[in-house]
Parts: structure tokens; C-alpha cells; sequence
């Protein structure tokens, strides 16, 4: 991923406020990044703007060489940049839908991408000069597209009961037997992946902990496969335990991945934990980037002293005035 | 735990149980034989996980337990048991015994009235103070609690200050009720670091410098060891380990105690694994008949699961398990004797 001089203004009064400043960052495959800052830094605007949420005053972003300083155009782009980049947010009970168990929702970005592949794949492969997006991108993601018209994406999940009850109207779409099991497979390895249990797949978020759902969080991020995850303060809220649960499961994934994070904290020891380099925002400017170890053991800057001697460790005392 | 005549708060086997209207079960336990003692000027830290039963503590000091709640043993307060308090002695009590402070100040000051009219309300309310002196010894106590030009800050409303600001204020309305006692749940969790370390700052010189007695409660222990001189640890309503702060570090026994020492990253090194706990933590309706934290413990034996572990002496700590000699056996000899 490289950014350059990204800027955010938001409008009001006198010029508006600079959220973030000429913000600029480099990040090798399967590198990992912590942005560190206190409130009012920039460093969730600058997740919001890299992920598409917001647009960018001024500046350019890309991550594989592929451009995403404007909005994309059409939901293959959209797709395509889904691929490139996810994010895993703080609070996994607002990010998560309700209703849907978490094999459904990591199986519906499965679908999702796999759905998408397939149309890629059909467009570049005919002959006829039907239009790449097909007849409507955006009802990809629905549980109405295609022949898996089960409504219940638990049963879509079970090759046999897929193979055995799909009716075989629409040979050239993706009904190939060997992608549902694929797919089954590989919603199999994430959950796996991320240790939630047969049980807690089946549960919906109001029935998981914390921790539970910031897992099914990472699994859903991880099911488009993206080369980026960017990790907004995804291990704040969770009590001391859990958080160190889920960095370990962080770590390892990386090291079997080799996907790379941006991890944006307030917390000095989690990002040391987690990330190779580091930047420090201060009113959305970098105040000081460089390795994680360089800037947390030699800061060069006042400010990041500050930061970081305000960090209870064995043997702080709280500052007398 | 003797019952100590000079103790500000005293708190002798506490345990709370929750009826649940919609179920015949039998009331669901909060708390569990909690016991504690604070002396004048004390500060100590409750600390622990999400339902481990931090706050229904100082919820239960201050009586304000939900009214299907049931409570039993002591809590006294200068000697006088809160539970049996009267009507205008638990006022009396509320008022300027004791004073607590709130994780979110936004929550707990009215978005609609200044801050002066705030400050100001129970002094010229509750104790007949004239509102020019009332006022007067609010910009007083604002200062003492960092807060430049007093004046202007009383004219302000509440959304014109941010979250370290309004947590001083908060702070500021305690002290002007002149309380023995500050009970403090999770005060600067919602601040940034640079801003916490001002507010438990304050916290700290104006406990040392006015002697009251501090309750802290938080789920990060190493803040807990900076501002306290004793730390408790609780796990599922009771309290697993308490001991001096000082030596927490190098002496803790408890599973659980070493398990939280060890999930914390360091901000020196990174090490490879964290020591995580497997499972997730409990509260006390949720725990089996003995120690409550035995599925998750690496060392739990069979008497774990059968009987509550009574609290030891262990290292100069009140610990709840039934193995510490094992599991502290031979390096727990090793490093006294090094140590001695």
C-alpha cells in the first residue's frame, strides 16, 4: 500500500477543519503498520478515507499498485478493492448484522466474492459482447441471486443438500458442485481459523461475547481474501484476556498468511505487539514514523515521549502537580 | 479478616444475589463473600473483567443495588452498617461521606445547565451555602483540580468541554462535598492516555493531601499499581488475590492474577505469545460449585471443581486456591531464598 499526502478537510467555518494533514506511509506485503494517536489525531478518518467511507480531500492512495483516490466505479472495481482491503472495526456488535449467525455472515462474503469471480471470469471467456457488469451487479451480494435460492444460507452451506436439491436450470452460472464444496471448505478453515467453535457458528451476535463476535468480525474480513486488514482499535474493548486471545490469533495469521495490517490504537503496547513500524499522528499530521521499536525505545519527538510516559507500566507513578 | 476500629470502609463477607422474577430458580449470586477493609487516606484498586463484580461492589457500599437484590454480611462505614442505615442517615451518608466518580462524566451532568449551576446545586441546596460563596468555592476547587480560569469554566455548558475537562469537573463536584470516601469506577477509562495520567494524578495529590479514602476500580492492573497501595483482584464476584501493590508484580499466586499479568503486552517488548487465558471470563451466576475460575486454569485438579477454595495467606496476600503449594512450590522457594 502506498499513500501520498493524504488530506482531509472536513467543510465549516473559516476554512474548514483539517482532519488530516498530508499524511503519507509506505507498507510492504505482509507488512504491518501501527497509527497511533489520541482523539481528534485523524486516525480512524484516515481508515475511513483508505476503505472508502470518505473521500479524500487531496492526496492519492493505492495498495497493489491499483489506484483508490476516487470512488470506484461499478460493483466489479468494488469487489476488486474488497480483495485488496478490509477492515475490522472496535465494536463487532454494531458492525455485524443482527439476525445472521456468523457462518452466514462470513459465508455471504464468501458467496459474495465467489459469485463476482465467476461473472469476471464468464465476462472475460464469452464470445458475446454482453456487458461486463451483467444485468445488475448490485443484487450480487443477495441471497436471491444465482441457483443457491435457499433462503436459509446455513442449508446453502451443506455441499450434499446444495448438490442434491439445486436445480440444474442455469448450467452456466456458478453451479458447479466443486465451488460450493470449495466454498464450504474454505468457511470451514476460517472459522477454524479464528477458533470459533461448531456451536458459536450457528449462534447470531446478541448470543456471542465480545470476543466471540470480534472473531467473526476477523473472519468475515479475511473471507475476501483482501491483502490488507485494517484493524480500527479492533481489540480496545475487549477485557485483558480476550485481547490477548485475539493479538495471538492476529500474530498467527500474519505468519500464516502473510497478509498485511494496518493497526490503528491509542495503545502503545498493543501496537508494539502487533506492528513492524509505526507512524504517530498529532492533529493529523505524522509527528514521527518510523520501525516500532526506534520510535517506542528512542522517540525523537516531545510528543511521542509524552505518549509514552504516560502509559502505566510496573513501577509509574501518576505525575504530582 | 479482624474487624478493624479504625477503618474508614469495611466490608466483611459480602454476598449478593439477584432474584430473577421471570425464572423459579434460585436467586442468581453477584457477589460472593467479598472482604475488604480501607483505612483513611487508603487508596485501593479493585480490578478484574467484565462481570467479575468490580462495580456491584461499590454499588452495594453505596446502596444502590437494584431493588430485587438481596444482600448479606457487613458493610460499614466509620463504624456504621450501610445496610441498616435509616432513611436520612443514608443522606447523610450519600452527601458528604462518600463521593463517586463515573467512567463517563457526559452521562452524569446535565447537558442543560451550566457548569457553575452544577457545581454549585448541593452546596446552596443541601447545606444552606449562599450562592456567592457557593460559587466562590467552586472556582476554588476548579483550580485545585487544574482547570484554568474557574470564571469562565462555570459560565460554560457541558459540550463545551471535552472528556478530561468534564471528568476534572466531575471530580471538582466530589471534593466540594467534602466526602471521606471517593469511590471511583473506571474514572479515566474513556480519557487519552496523556489526560488519564493528569486525572489519576490529581486523584492521587488530593487523596494524600485531604487523607480520603479511595476505591479505585479499573480492568488495567498496572494503573491499578501506580495509584493504589493494595490491589484486589476479582474473578466471577469474589476476590481472588489481594496484597500490597508494590510487590504485586513479583509476588501474585493466583492463576488468574499471573494469567492477567501475563496478557498484558509490554510497551518494552514484544514477545512472541502472549499468555492468554483460554475461555472467557465469568461471573459468579455462571461459576460451578468450586473455584469459579477452574475451567480456565491450566492447574485445576478435581478439589477445583468440587469445593470454593477459602482465602490463604500466601506471600503476605489473601489468595482463593487450593494450589498454591504446588504450583509455587520449588521457584517460590528458590526466589525467596535469593531474595532474603
Amino acid at each position: 500500500m502506498s499513500v501520498r499526502d493524504l488530506t482531509k478537510i472536513f467543510p465549516g467555518r473559516g476554512g474548514g477543519h483539517k482532519a488530516v494533514d498530508a499524511v503519507s506511509f509506505e507498507l510492504e506485503p505482509g507488512g504491518a503498520l501501527g497509527i497511533v494517536g489520541e482523539s481528534g489525531s485523524g486516525k480512524t478518518t484516515i481508515a475511513r478515507m483508505l476503505i472508502g467511507l470518505e473521500s479524500a480531500t487531496a492526496g492519492s492512495m493505492s495498495v497493489l499498485g491499483r489506484d483508490r483516490s476516487r470512488p470506484a466505479r461499478g460493483a466489479a472495481e468494488r469487489r476488486a478493492r474488497a480483495r485488496e482491503l478490509q477492515i475490522v472495526f472496535q465494536d463487532p456488535y454494531t458492525s455485524l448484522d443482527p439476525s445472521q449467525s456468523a457462518r452466514a455472515a462470513v459465508d455471504e462474503v464468501l458467496r459474495h466474492h465467489a459469485a463476482g469471480a465467476a461473472r469476471a471470469a464468464r465476462a472475460d471467456a464469452s464470445t458475446r459482447s454482453r456487458s461486463r457488469s451483467g444485468p445488475d451487479p448490485r443484487s450480487a451480494p443477495t441471497k436471491a441471486t444465482g441457483p443457491t435460492s435457499g433462503s436459509d444460507p446455513a442449508i446453502d452451506t451443506r455441499p450434499d443438500a446444495d448438490s442434491n436439491t439445486r436445480p440444474v436450470t442455469s448450467p452456466s452460472t456458478n453451479a458447479d458442485p466443486r465451488d460450493a464444496r470449495a466454498r464450504q471448505t474454505r468457511l470451514e478453515e476460517l472459522l477454524d481459523q479464528v477458533g470459533l467453535t461448531e456451536r458459536q457458528s450457528h449462534a447470531r451476535p446478541r448470543d456471542l461475547s465480545g470476543g466471540q463476535r470480534q472473531r467473526v468480525a476477523i473472519a468475515r474480513a479475511l473471507a475476501a481474501d483482501p491483502a490488507v486488514l485494517i484493524l480500527d482499535e479492533a481489540v480496545s474493548a475487549l477485557d485483558v484476556s480476550i485481547q490477548a486471545q485475539i493479538l495471538n490469533l492476529l500474530v498467527d495469521i500474519r505468519a500464516r498468511t502473510g497478509i498485511a495490517y494496518i493497526l490503528i490504537s491509542h495503545d502503545l503496547a498493543v501496537v508494539r505487539q502487533l506492528c513492524d513500524s509505526a507512524l504517530v499522528l498529532r492533529s493529523g499530521r505524522v509527528i514521527e514514523q518510523g520501525s516500532c521499536a526506534d520510535i517506542l525505545d528512542n522517540p525523537a519527538e516531545d510528543y511521542t515521549r509524552a505518549l509514552r510516559a504516560a502509559v502505566p507500566v510496573p513501577g509509574w507513578r501518576p505525575p504530582q502537580h | 479478616m479482624s474487624a478493624d476500629t479504625r477503618a474508614l470502609l469495611e466490608i466483611e463477607n459480602l454476598t449478593v444475589r439477584l432474584a430473577d422474577p421471570a425464572a423459579d430458580d434460585a436467586p442468581k449470586p453477584l457477589l460472593e463473600g467479598i472482604s475488604l477493609s480501607l483505612a483513611p487516606g487508603e487508596a485501593l484498586g479493585l480490578v478484574g473483567e467484565s462481570g467479575s463484580g468490580k462495580s456491584m461492589t461499590i454499588r452495594a457500599a453505596t446502596r444502590l443495588l437494584p431493588p430485587r437484590a438481596s444482600v448479606e454480611g457487613a458493610i460499614r462505614f466509620e463504624g456504621t452498617d450501610v445496610t441498616r442505615m435509616s432513611g436520612p442517615a443514608l443522606r447523610a451518608y450519600r452527601d458528604t461521606g462518600v463521593g463517586m466518580v463515573f467512567q463517563d462524566p457526559r452521562a452524569h451532568i446535565n447537558p442543560t445547565r451550566r457548569i457553575g449551576a452544577f457545581l454549585t446545586e448541593a452546596l446552596v441546596r443541601n447545606r444552606g451555602v449562599g450562592r456567592r460563596e457557593a460559587t466562590a468555592r467552586a472556582a476554588a476547587v476548579l483550580g485545585e483540580v487544574g482547570i484554568d480560569d474557574p470564571a469562565r469554566r462555570l459560565r460554560q455548558y457541558p459540550h463545551e468541554l471535552s472528556g478530561g475537562m468534564l471528568q476534572r469537573v466531575m471530580i471538582a463536584s466530589v471534593l466540594l462535598a467534602e466526602p471521606r470516601l471517593i469511590l471511583a469506577d473506571e474514572p479515566t477509562t474513556a480519557l487519552d492516555v496523556t489526560i488519564q495520567s493528569e486525572v489519576v494524578g490529581i486523584l492521587d495529590r488530593l487523596r494524600r493531601d485531604r487523607g480520603i479514602g479511595m476505591v479505585f476500580i479499573t480492568h488495567d492492573l498496572d494503573l491499578a499499581l501506580a495509584v493504589c497501595g493494595r490491589v484486589a483482584v476479582m474473578y466471577a464476584g469474589r476476590i481472588v488475590e489481594l496484597r500490597d501493590a508494590k510487590d504485586l508484580h513479583e509476588r501474585a499466586a493466583h492463576p488468574y492474577t499471573l494469567g492477567l499479568l501475563g496478557s498484558r503486552p509490554s510497551i518494552d517488548v514484544r514477545s512472541a505469545r502472549l499468555t492468554a487465558i483460554p475461555g472467557r471470563p465469568r461471573g459468579a451466576f455462571e461459576s460451578g460449585p468450586g473455584c469459579a475460575f477452574a475451567d480456565r486454569c491450566a492447574h485445576a485438579q478435581d478439589v477445583c471443581r468440587t469445593t470454593p477454595p477459602e482465602p490463604v495467606r500466601f506471600r503476605d496476600g489473601d489468595v482463593r486456591c487450593h494450589l498454591l503449594d504446588q504450583i509455587h512450590s520449588v521457584p517460590t522457594a528458590a526466589r525467596e531464598g535469593g531474595a532474603a
